[in-house]
């Protein structure tokens, strides 16, 4: 009996190792959905695009790798969808150096289903350096900063841009990232200009930002995988959040089972001890 | 914010005057600061890296958002120079890897001056002051390994770090390393606090060179921090309050208050 | 001055900057230890003294064509020529990080010593994406340089990125398996709130207490696992965040004071007396 107990509470890592792996990879192959109750902080950001007039400008900070894929692109993917579907004009940008690429090839994909064209109704201003500085220069002259899109193109010639000169002209700000550079695009973008913004994170990172929707900064919150699925819900679309939260559901069960495993396990090995009990 | 609002006007460089009037006081009489559990495992970390004859890996975090030179990762610094000096006395080697190429002179004379000043600068190997990447998990994997091949005995983590934190604190716990970290980044204190022995929360954080090094400068900000600290402690107290009266009764005074800081 | 330059004038600015640059580091490496730290410190108090009075000193309107609702004082038009300093100082270092990998990795495959074929997979990944990274600039599409830049970019590059990334789930949970235990009061406290907050992030979780009334309807509605989870992350997380917040907010003010005003001593200057 002492070594069942004893071996629930010191499982070897590398089982538990293989056992994630295995919780991890069926769902991708058993296709369920189950139901998921939508946040508020979710539906705030899901109304407030909705809120939106169409031809409102959006700048959507892309700034995640392919560290953060897993839980970052179904974010973007959601919201590039959502603004598509409201004739919403939005540029992206990037102070990751992946970013830039991988947003882009998101918005190409999507772009034939919405009938949109780049340049005419959505643009990718490319990778940046230096979030601070930049965004101090890029608030008062958007096209004086940015100069020109990924392809080289004069910015000022953009049918996208029309209208647009500074950050005032932004209807909607959203960041999508595993780090913190929404802190610094609410310091030097959304503060100054008082803008709406949102925010598509990581799991890992959602926690401080409660903070910043809390205080009113964030209009509203997309928390890692389980965001993304809330919002793929939503609109209706089931999409790479949707599939992927199976695997993290039963990753997160695994962990529940083991960790209760153990603590039974100890609970159980004091009372026998404790009883003196068949040992 | 781009420009200050008249209560950061007041607020700040009232702050930063006590601040600085506690630094000048401290050099002349003696202050006062309480036992923080996690620095004082620092020795014991070192004692143990010596008695096992293992090196110490010693990291100062990622940088902050804009990368470059950051204050956190100057406090890291400073603590693992303290770090080097203490082991430096037992001849135990640290290895201290570097994130931030911007990072790497001033990494390298600090440890070199550590070395130097308890009179053992031979000790001082170019090699062990390196930079690994830039990148997030290109930095992690190779700290992860370098914990690995080394096995290190003790783990020293200070700085900023962000979802890394795990894999180089899990990667020390599976090579048997005594661990102690200390972080900023609120995000990462759970994820030391279950795979390390010991960590410093929040504000310790600043508080470690001073509790270490007991130097003046350090000690009398400290306490001038606490100070301030107070400052904005009762104004979040004089806020609940009027919040809560405006809520009861309908009096503008709490809004009144709060726009103030807005 | 700070106007964009196009033509000879660039090439001007920019030869010129070089020789003036290569003039300072010059300088400096020529000047006396003893005098060095004067040289940092007033340079340090320069530069901050520069941001604080631009941050602090009072503003009035000053419009540009592009933000006709723009503020700022004199030092306003300044901020961003000044801040482009930073990327050019930063420029200077680059070199170094490569330098110190190049020697590093450089006498382990020299002297042979243990792991040097690791030393030598290093320079062969250096060369290989620094020479197809410049070739994919100038390739045309479907090349063989871009064929190649795309798989050590998106083949090689992101996916061990990835990799790197997702081994954290394999760590979690072998930390949280070791570390929630019920060995005391606070720890029994850590674990039910652990288990409330993972078991309100999954669906399985929610389903649960799915059987509850909602919230607005009932008071029972307050136990459904999603409204627990809520509950700790707003309303006792974030103030305990915000709380170490200003503990750091604080300190950093403390520390930034310490540096800019030259108090700083002991850590990287040089010692206390």
């Amino acid at each position: 009996m002492l070594r069942v107990l004893r071996f629930l509470q010191t499982v070897d890592r590398r089982f538990l190792y293989a056992l994630l792996m295995l919780v991890v990879v069926t769902p991708f192959f058993i296709n369920f959905q189950l139901p998921a109750r939508v946040s508020t902080a979710t539906r705030r950001l899901y109304d407030t695009i909705e809120s939106l007039p169409e031809g409102s400008f959006v700048l959507l900070g892309v700034d995640w790798g392919a560290g953060t894929r897993g839980e970052s692109r179904p974010h973007t993917e959601a919201l590039i969808h959502h603004l598509m579907r409201k004739r919403l004009r939005f540029a992206l940008l990037a102070f990751d150096p992946q970013g830039k690429k991988l947003a882009q090839n998101i918005a190409l994909r999507l772009q034939e289903q919405y009938g949109y064209r780049e340049g005419v109704h959505w643009v990718n201003f490319g990778y940046k350096v230096d979030q601070e500085n930049y965004l101090k220069a890029f608030g008062p002259d958007i096209i004086g900063t940015v100069k020109q899109d990924i392809h080289g193109n004069p910015l000022g010639q953009l049918e996208v841009m029309k209208g647009i000169k500074n950050a005032n002209d932004i209807a909607l700000l959203l960041d999508v990232t595993g780090s913190s550079t929404y802190e610094t695009y609410i310091q030097f973008l959304q503060g100054p200009y008082k803008l709406k913004m949102g925010l598509g994170t990581t799991s890992v990172m959602a926690p401080e930002a409660f903070n910043r929707l809390d205080a009113g900064q964030l209009v509203g919150l997309i928390p890692g995988l389980a965001g993304a699925t809330e919002y793929e819900r939503l609109l209706g679309i089931p999409g790479k959040g949707t599939r992927a939260t199976n695997s993290s559901n039963a990753a997160h069960l695994l962990v529940i089972t083991f960790i209760l495993l153990g603590n039974l396990a100890m609970v159980m090995e004091r009372r026998l001890r404790a009883q003196g009990g068949a040992l | 914010m781009e420009h200050a609002s008249t209560t950061v006007r007041i607020l700040v460089p009232l702050m930063s005057v006590i601040i600085v009037v506690m630094i000048l006081t401290a050099r002349r009489k003696q202050l006062f600061i309480r036992r923080i559990q996690g620095l004082t495992a620092i020795d014991e970390a070192i004692g143990r890296a010596t008695e096992m004859g293992r090196p110490m890996v010693c990291t100062t975090g990622l940088g902050g958002k804009q990368g470059g030179i950051e204050i956190v990762t100057l406090q890291a610094l400073s603590i693992v120079t303290y770090i080097i000096r203490s082991s430096a006395r037992f001849g135990t080697r640290s290895i201290v890897p570097v994130f931030d190429s911007q990072m790497l002179p001033v990494t390298q004379e600090a440890v070199r001056d550590a070395y130097a000043a308890e009179g053992r600068p031979e000790m001082y190997n170019p090699d062990d002051v390196r930079f690994l990447s830039s990148n997030q998990f290109a930095y992690a994997a190779s700290v992860a390994g370098l914990i690995w091949r080394e096995k290190a005995a003790a783990n020293f983590l200070f700085g900023y770090y962000y979802a890394e934190s795990l894999i180089l604190a899990e990667t020390g716990q599976q090579v048997g390393a005594i661990q102690v970290a200390g972080t900023p980044t609120t995000t990462q204190i759970p994820f030391f606090i279950a795979a390390c022995d010991y960590v410093i929360i929040g504000d310790e954080f600043y508080a470690a060179s001073a509790y270490l090094s007991r130097e003046p400068t350090a000690l009398g900000s400290l306490v001038g921090q606490d100070i301030a600290k107070g400052i904005l402690i009762a104004i979040v107290l004089a806020g609940t309050a009027l919040v809560s009266y405006s809520g009861v009764t309908g009096s503008p005074l709490g809004t009144q208050f709060t726009n103030l800081f807005k | 001055m700070f106007t964009p330059k196009t033509g000879a004038a660039w090439w001007g600015f920019v030869i010129g900057s070089l020789v003036l640059s290569a003039i300072l580091v010059a300088v400096l490496q020529a000047v006396p230890q003893r005098f060095r730290r004067p040289i940092i410190l007033t340079a340090t108090f320069i530069g901050g003294l520069f941001y604080a009075l631009e941050f602090f000193l009072p503003v009035a309107p000053m419009p540009t064509p592009q933000d006709p609702n723009r503020m700022g004082n004199f030092l306003t038009p300044y901020v961003v020529p000044f801040a482009d300093t930073l990327p050019v100082i930063a420029g200077f270092t680059v070199g170094l990080g490569v330098i110190n990998l190049f020697l590093l990795h450089g006498r382990r495959i020299l002297k042979g010593a243990t792991g040097w074929t690791n030393s030598l997979v290093f320079f062969i990944a250096f060369f290989l994406m620094l020479t197809f990274g410049i070739l994919d600039k100038t390739a045309p599409e479907g090349s063989i340089p871009k064929n190649i830049y795309y798989l050590l970019q998106e083949g090689a590059y992101q996916a061990l990125d990835a990799t790197m990334f997702s081994i954290i789930a394999f760590y979690i949970v072998s930390a949280a398996y070791r570390a929630f235990r019920v060995r005391s009061l606070e720890a029994t406290m850590l674990l039910i709130t652990a288990m409330v907050v993972m078991l309100g992030q999954i669906t399985v979780g929610q389903m649960l207490t799915n059987w509850l009334p909602e919230q607005s309807e009932s008071f029972w509605g307050n136990f459904r696992v999603e409204v627990m989870r809520d509950w700790i992350l707003t309303k006792a997380n974030t103030p305990a965040v915000r709380a170490i917040n200003f503990g750091l907010g604080v300190g950093s003010l403390a520390v930034a004071l310490r540096i800019w005003l030259g108090l700083e001593r002991g850590s990287y200057f040089d010692s206390q007396r």
